[in-house]
């Protein structure tokens, strides 16, 4: 059997890492150093899944018999500032239908006419788990959707194969079964088993919070940033289910976001943004990569939020840039 | 306290820029600060907490947003930074701390690199798939190149032609050779996951690539384009920098929290090159919880002695004296030190 160093390299740093420190230490969702950590305290079966899905999550895919894909890899677009984090230029732009359909930029084989479609660029992952075992999406005892573009796949499981074939061209054997009972559909080839899909999951799962600003709980601009209604939807705290795995089980974080699917202005419907690491995702900001600046995407918000906006123009400089730094150390 | 620097500078021997940076390339370091839209010049001498003789922090105003790579000109008095929150190359009058000119170049511009005795500069386009070459004699962009997927590194041979580009997101290495107004294409090769830096030291017959999520240091033999061997290092290596007498690569392992020192030049051909694992320690805080450091790329000054690498996990730059394998000194920077370069 082939021993893969790294692995046991990790399993021993994830050893010696869960070990020494206080639990209260271990249960913080935010990576202790940098972007892209796994998150502290991970049982070392899950560190060893998490392992193996990151090296899925950078591998270059090539697509079976001209599938079309926007990518050949997720880093080629989940790239800034680690690889798990958001896109930052124009290819990583992507279009979307209105029935969630990601919209293929090399369109070939599956060629499909589409008249209109919104510009989403691609959001950083980092700490995505906690966002799905978030208590925030329950109504009425049941989880709502919010992943995707448009925020209506039910499962990070299910948001990852439809990325996976959607965006790579890359179909798992259940979605391949699913696809050859349609009578007219091209035969699917798998490229991907349910175990990999399993791994980039767990990956995606456990990869910590951005880390966290000793500013965030300290600057003068929270105190604005509550006041004037921001954090009416892109609430602090998200506090995390039972039911979620360890290290996640029963935690909070300041994740900045509702989770709920706003208008924010000309009918565009976006689940509120989490706003933790914003600086480190930009430029370009805003759902659409259309703000050069954290100041341009502030001014951006119409719609259900415009009167946060509007409360937003007649701080003072000095209150309006305390908010903008409040903001950039988030 | 710009006019406080100017002096410092003046007393420190401002007139030494005439030929060549004073330190003679083992004293000055110029970074980038990714997260605050800034670049520094630091003293790696100067007393400790005022090893900064300037910022600027107003690159973002002068439409370079998120700084990433620095280099500076073989005289030492002009600093070339990529801004990679948009799509130009800044060059900067070191001496009067000033944005001289900007030169547009392709979308999220990473690594770059100064060749011809200074005269051209050589920039990947990460956003979208091109490398850029720059005349900085006439100030002017040469040409565009494209080369897929997610250009990130890039290295110029001692002969000013022939160039290596990583594929940041492909995987693989590719080789071109520059001519006056285009490059032609030569070929790739696979070099492992998330390839990044890319050296090419000496005279350029080897190629020297950190491959981060393979955690290894790739040799490529430039002349046949094959992979000569791969170097297990430490855990996800970002970059990897050469020393300029052509006997060590100095790799910077971001998730071992530790720096590969690896032997190369005259011993590679004779044996497995050796390798030196130095710690890069831990930054212990007020409330006595530490946090270990995270490297990120890193420099050799021109004695080859002295190393120096940024780190991400507590906004650091860390001084390492080569040859004893140890930390000497930890200066605290502004946010996400990417870039650093001693100023030869």
């Amino acid at each position: 059997m082939k021993i893969n160093t790294s692995l046991l390299f990790a399993l021993f740093g994830a050893v010696t890492y869960a070990s020494p420190f206080s639990a209260e230490v271990a249960r913080l969702p935010y990576a202790k150093g940098y972007f892209g950590e796994s998150l502290p305290g991970l049982p070392i079966a899950d560190i060893a899944a998490f392992e193996r899905g990151s090296l899925l999550f950078v591998k270059r895919w090539d697509a079976a018999g001209g599938n079309p894909q926007n990518a050949s890899s997720c880093v080629s677009c989940h790239s800034a500032p680690m690889p798990g984090g958001g896109g930052m230029s124009s290819q990583a732009l992507v279009k979307v239908s209105s029935t969630n359909q990601i919209i293929q930029k090399n369109n070939r084989i599956e060629a499909k006419p589409h008249t209109s479609g919104e510009t989403r660029r691609t959001p950083p992952l980092f700490g995505i788990g906690l966002l799905e075992f978030a208590t925030q999406r329950k109504t009425d005892g049941i989880a709502r959707p919010i992943f995707g573009a448009l925020a209506n796949v039910d499962s990070l499981r299910d948001f990852v194969v439809k990325a996976f074939s959607e965006e790579l061209g890359i179909y798992s054997i259940s979605e391949c079964a699913k696809r050859n009972k349609r009578e007219s559909s091209i035969y699917c080839i798998p490229q991907i088993n349910e175990n990999e899909i399993d791994d980039v999951t767990s990956y995606l799962r456990f990869t910590a919070a951005p880390p966290r600003s000793k500013l965030a709980t300290d600057h003068a601009g929270r105190s604005t940033f509550i006041d004037i209604g921001c954090a009416d939807c892109h609430t602090p705290t998200i506090s995390l289910t039972s039911n979620a795995p360890p290290p996640l089980k029963g935690i909070s974080a300041e994740a900045f976001t509702d989770l709920k699917v706003h208008n924010v202005g000309e009918g565009v419907k976006v689940r509120t943004t989490p706003l933790w690491g914003l600086k480190s995702y930009g430029p370009p900001y805003w759902h659409d990569a259309s703000a050069k600046t954290i100041k341009d995407a502030v001014l951006k918000h119409n719609g259900e939020a415009v009167e946060s906006k509007l409360k937003s123009l007649s701080l003072s400089d000095q209150e309006f840039s305390s908010l903008l730094g409040f903001l950039e150390n988030l | 306290m710009k006019y406080i620097n100017f002096l410092m500078l003046m007393l420190l021997g401002v007139d030494a820029w005439a030929g060549g940076a004073f330190g003679h390339g083992n004293q000055l370091i110029l970074a980038t600060y990714w997260g605050d839209d800034a670049i520094a010049l630091i003293d790696i001498n100067g007393e400790s907490g005022k090893e900064e003789i300037w910022r600027i922090d107003t690159l973002k105003a002068a439409g370079c947003p998120k700084p990433y790579d620095i280099r500076s000109n073989p005289k030492g008095d002009e600093a070339y930074v990529s801004c990679s929150g948009a799509d130009l190359v800044v060059v900067v009058d070191i001496p009067a701390q000033q944005v001289k000119y900007t030169v547009k170049t392709g979308s999220s511009p990473r690594d770059l690199v100064v060749f011809d005795e200074g005269r051209k500069l050589i920039v990947a386009n990460s956003g979208n798939d091109t490398v850029s070459v720059i005349d900085l004699v006439s100030q002017k962009k040469s040409y565009d190149f494209p080369i897929s997927n997610q250009p990130y590194g890039v290295a110029v041979s001692a002969n000013g032609v022939d160039a290596a580009i990583t594929g940041w997101a492909s995987g693989d290495l590719h080789f071109v050779r520059l001519e006056k107004d285009r490059a032609r294409y030569i070929g790739k090769v696979d070099v492992g996951l998330l390839p990044y830096t890319v050296v090419t030291p000496g005279d350029g017959s080897i190629a020297y690539v950190a491959t981060n999520a393979s955690h290894a240091v790739v040799a490529v033999d430039t002349k046949s384009t094959k992979l000569l061997k791969t170097i297990k290092v430490g855990r996800n290596p970002w970059s990897l920098a050469a020393s300029p007498d052509g006997n060590s690569l100095l790799v910077t392992n971001n998730r071992s929290n530790n720096l590969s020192l690896l032997k190369t030049g005259a011993t590679i051909s004779a044996a497995e090159p050796n390798q030196v694992t130095i710690s890069a320690g831990a930054q212990t805080h007020d409330d006595g919880e530490e946090t270990k450091r995270a490297p990120k790329n890193a420099s050799i000054s021109a004695n080859s002695k002295i190393g120096a690498f940024t780190d991400l996990a507590n906004n650091q730059i860390v001084i390492v004296d080569l040859p004893a394998n140890k930390i000497t000194k930890v200066i605290n920077t502004g946010k996400a030190p990417y870039g650093i370069e001693f100023i030869r």
